[in-house]
């Protein structure tokens, strides 16, 4: 009874605030540990944020280490061609300081000039055209002029940074070829020389021989003639080997240029055709012409395109017997369609030369256009073959982006197939031109 | 033929039998013959001759046909417009060669073993022939 009177008795003032401050108590202890906890969790952030940034540094470490060690230079710019970083590398080379550079547009601080000593202007700089087109530029060479003025020869490829589809900048790889430049001018002055002293001893042959042939020492006999005209002929194919030699040393380095002009491939091939018009006479072969109408004239470098239909006419004059039959076709062929067998990438301009001649064996087929091979059926037909023509022409072709294949059948005869992209050859530039079967190169 | 009627040509070559050869078949063909044995003897003889046509080598020694052909120009005005057919084995590949053509314009630049004999004959004959 007492229990209850006093459950209903009203609290007293201090009871009132006993109670509010426990209670007040117990809400800053839970709030003290709530602070606990997420201490806790800001020092755990911390130390997570912590290990990331060692991570980080540790990863910028190893990727300046690999900069430093990268024997190339390497050069980024952004978008406006301001110079971001510069490794070890290229400093050297430069001569040049990041501090210098990092921040400045690159082609105020470093020219690059062409292989004639000319000044790159900016819009040819590989740098503007790889940030203009968003594609790598490569495969190019210039001089790059050191701070002290002196220059060096740089083979560059520059490639575009590009962050979730947007480039924010380009990075330029270069490398000093000063060595491999000074190999190739070696090999150039040696095979100009070679050449030179191997043209010498049948120039004096042919000349006398000649004069011979023409009666300048008094008439010859027929024997004599007959002879003397052996000498001569076999003299002719030394001249002419040494000449391709020539060609395929250039060919080789592959520092010829290739200067497109807009050509009709028609008047082209007519034109070559007619300097084997006295074989084909001789011969008694029957051409017959095939020429595709309305085809527009397409840039082709005739000089280099001549070295190879030159070659490719001759084998089917020499290896046809008299009387045969030489076909020449000229057409267009679209891209992915057959011919010869094979299926063309791109829309080409196709030149086939089809002959009736000795054909080349299925099994050495694969090696025809291998240096110095000849065929065994022909070897003793044609005893004035370098075995280098089809070599060279092979070279040549691939060089221009151009294709060369051939069908065959033994004792049936042979097609050659040229093909040409529709759209022509890219200009390149080079060094030294090939000269096409010219008397004066 | 008179002497003084027949054309005249220098022939400058290091190599004997290619002088001889050219030398003989000149001196057949009517004209009236020179020759020397490098570009110096070459030069000194053009001078004081002064053929109607020189047939000039490259290379040689003393002094090469570059260098012979750039003196040529310089000495007088005969020697600036006398007819120089370039005759040499050396293939225009050179940098220098294609400048000293320019600066110095030789009538032409032949591959001597390129050109039959005959052929360099009827070279010379038709260059004289446009010089008339």
């Amino acid at each position: 009874m007492i229990l209850s009177n006093q459950k209903n008795k009203p609290k007293t003032p201090s009871q009132e605030f006993e109670r509010a401050l426990e209670a007040r108590t117990e809400e800053l202890q839970k709030k003290v540990e709530e602070l606990e906890n997420t201490r806790k969790a800001s020092l755990n952030l911390l130390e997570d944020l912590e290990k990331g940034r060692e991570e980080l540094s540790l990863e910028k470490a190893k990727d300046e280490a690999l900069l430093s060690s990268i024997g190339d230079g390497v050069i980024a710019t952004d978008m406006d061609e301001r110079i971001t970083l510069m490794n070890p590398a290229a400093q050297r080379m430069l001569g040049w300081y990041p501090e210098n550079m990092v921040g400045r547009l690159i082609y105020d601080v470093v020219s690059i000039e062409d292989e004639k000593g000319n000044v790159v202007p900016r819009e040819k700089r590989p740098i503007t055209l790889a940030l203009k087109d968003s594609t790598t530029t490569g495969g190019t060479y210039y001089y790059y002029i050191r701070k002290d003025k002196t220059k060096f020869p740089a083979a560059i490829v520059v490639t575009p940074v590009i962050i979730d589809k947007k480039i924010i900048g380009v990075v330029e790889i270069f490398r000093d070829i000063t060595k491999e430049k000074e190999i190739d001018k070696t090999k150039t002055e040696f095979v100009l020389l070679a050449s030179h002293q191997l043209r010498t001893p049948p120039t004096s042959i042919n000349w006398f021989l000649e004069m011979l042939l023409s009666g300048d020492a008094g008439p010859l006999s027929e024997k004599q003639k007959e002879y003397t005209q052996e000498a001569y002929q076999n003299s002719q194919r030394m001249v002419n080997l040494v000449n391709t030699l020539l060609n395929i040393s250039r060919t080789e380095l592959g520092t010829f240029p290739i200067n497109p002009e807009p050509t009709d491939m028609i008047a082209f091939t007519k034109d070559i055709l007619e300097e084997f018009i006295l074989q084909i006479k001789e011969k008694e072969l029957q051409v017959k012409e095939q020429y595709a109408t309305n085809l527009s004239l397409i840039p082709i470098d005739s000089k280099i395109l001549r070295i190879v239909v030159q070659n490719i006419i001759s084998n089917a004059v020499k290896y046809t017997p008299e009387k045969g039959t030489i076909s020449i076709k000229i057409f267009l062929q679209q891209a992915n369609e057959v011919i010869g067998n094979r299926k063309l990438k791109t829309n080409s301009l196709v030149v086939s030369i089809t002959d009736t001649g000795y054909g080349i064996p299925r099994n050495q087929s694969d090696k025809i256009f291998t240096k110095l091979f000849r065929a065994d059926n022909v070897k003793d037909k044609d005893t004035d073959g370098t075995g280098l023509g089809l070599y060279l022409a092979k070279l040549i072709v691939d060089h221009v982006q151009g294709n060369l294949w051939f069908e065959s059948e033994l004792d049936k005869g042979t097609t050659f197939y040229l093909a040409v992209p529709s759209k022509g050859m890219e200009k390149k530039e080079g060094g030294k031109e090939l000269m096409a079967r010219s008397r004066d190169s | 033929m008179e002497e003084t009627t027949k054309k005249k040509i220098l022939i400058i070559e290091d190599e004997m039998s290619q002088r001889k050869a050219l030398v003989d078949k000149f001196t057949r063909e009517g004209f009236s013959v020179r020759e020397a044995r490098d570009g110096e003897e070459g030069l000194r003889i053009a001078l004081k001759e002064q053929p109607n046509i020189i047939l000039l080598d490259i290379v040689m020694p003393k002094m090469d046909g570059m260098t012979m052909l750039k003196k040529l120009r310089q000495e007088n005005d005969w020697g600036k417009s006398v007819p120089v057919i370039l005759l040499t084995n050396l293939s225009s590949d050179d940098d220098k060669i294609n400048q000293g053509i320019t600066e110095n314009e030789p009538a032409y630049y032949l591959v001597k073993s390129n050109w039959p004999i005959n052929e360099v004959v009827e070279k010379v004959k038709e260059r004289l022939s446009r010089s008339v």
